[in-house]
């Protein structure tokens, strides 16, 4: 019998290398501020860590899938659960909490308490509008989409000029008009937005929708 | 009461300088900090026999002025703490806790990756640490 798909990351971070998370946060403060050097422009840059995330989430779905050994999520709502629980848990060492969903179901939040990624980080003045931690939403990103087939637009804002700083994102999902037919996440195809936060900061609600 | 905390890097570059009386002379209490740097080289090239070679971070007592008092604190990479405060009868234990709680603030604010080193500290974050580390300074005040 195959074994349960787990319901928190616990187990599975147990199981899996870890790096020291000193190391890991002072590389990536590293290469945002090597990123910043090079390119300059905060846009630019912004763009560029989504990117850096895109080819990450593309591979590292394959990675997740086999060795957490979750079954198909049935809706939106269980994806999202299993994102917080187990991914980040897995990849991060920290749970994201889901809340803030909206009343249709398609817009959550996902808060991270303790981000790894910013811990020591102050944004200076000149880079208020750097999103700090677009890798992650990079990552999922590339990730989900390589299961939904559907296009994906997430972006992420991040409060910058407080001792802490905090990651947050708002993500537009729509799928493509015509649909192939390979193996979906969900049966049915929902338009899904997809909010994630760090900080333990809520973000404002957009209104309108997301130009492409 | 500690009326001012300093952070000098290893060629003697002012990296953080916080005075936290209004009352003296701000550029007074500079020119204390900056003379007690001699006597930290001084200290330094010249240890003595019977210093304390088990912890030759904390330099203690610099050297006590008017009416002020300066403790030294040396790290391994040669950037130097120093702490002004006013006459006051306080245990060494304390400064030197005191002291570890500086550093460790201090280390966390380089891990900044916007911080240049060799730069003055421009974090906001390590100033209000600093200024509640100064606030809660007193007898008794254990870290």
């Amino acid at each position: 019998m195959a074994p349960l798909a787990p319901k928190t990351g616990d187990p599975l971070f147990a199981n899996v290398e870890r790096v020291n998370a000193e190391l890991f946060t002072l590389t990536y403060g590293a290469i945002v501020r090597q990123l910043l050097a090079d390119l300059e422009e905060v846009e630019e840059v912004n763009k560029q860590l989504d990117l850096m995330g895109y080819n990450i989430g593309v591979r590292l779905i394959d990675e997740f899938l086999a060795k957490s050994n979750v079954s198909r999520c049935v809706d939106f709502k269980e994806t999202a659960d299993i994102i917080a629980k187990v991914g980040f848990k897995m990849f991060l060492g920290v749970t994201a909490t889901v809340t803030n969903w909206n009343a249709e179901g398609t817009t959550c939040s996902l808060v991270l308490e303790d981000n790894p990624l910013v811990d020591f980080v102050e944004l200076p003045d000149t880079c208020q509008g750097l999103h700090y931690c677009n890798i992650l939403s990079g990552v999922l990103r590339g990730a989900l989409e390589m299961r939904r087939g559907g296009e994906a637009l997430l972006y992420r804002r991040i409060r910058g000029g407080v001792p802490r700083t905090g990651g947050s994102g708002h993500g537009q999902w729509r799928p493509r008009p015509s649909l192939h037919p390979r193996p979906c996440l969900w049966p049915t195809p929902l338009p899904a937005v997809l909010a994630a936060e760090a900080g333990g900061r809520r973000m404002r609600r957009r209104t309108g929708v997301n130009e492409d | 009461m500690i009326v001012c905390v300093a952070v000098v890097g290893h060629e003697n570059n002012p990296l953080y300088l916080q005075s936290f009386t209004e009352a003296d002379d701000a550029l007074k209490l500079h020119h204390i900090v900056h003379s007690s740097l001699d006597v930290i080289d001084e200290r330094v090239n010249n240890p003595k026999k019977s210093g304390s070679t088990l912890n030759e971070t904390f330099l203690g007592l610099l050297y006590p002025t008017e009416n002020y008092k300066v403790y030294g604190y040396l790290t391994n990479t040669k950037v130097k703490l120093i702490m002004v405060m006013t006459d006051l009868d306080v245990k060494d234990a304390d400064v030197r806790s005191f002291f570890r709680r500086f550093h460790a603030a201090y280390v966390d604010a380089v891990s900044n990756p916007f911080h240049v080193p060799g730069k003055t500290t421009t974090s906001k974050s390590f100033g209000q640490r600093v200024g509640s580390m100064v606030k809660s300074f007193g007898p008794g005040a254990t870290a």
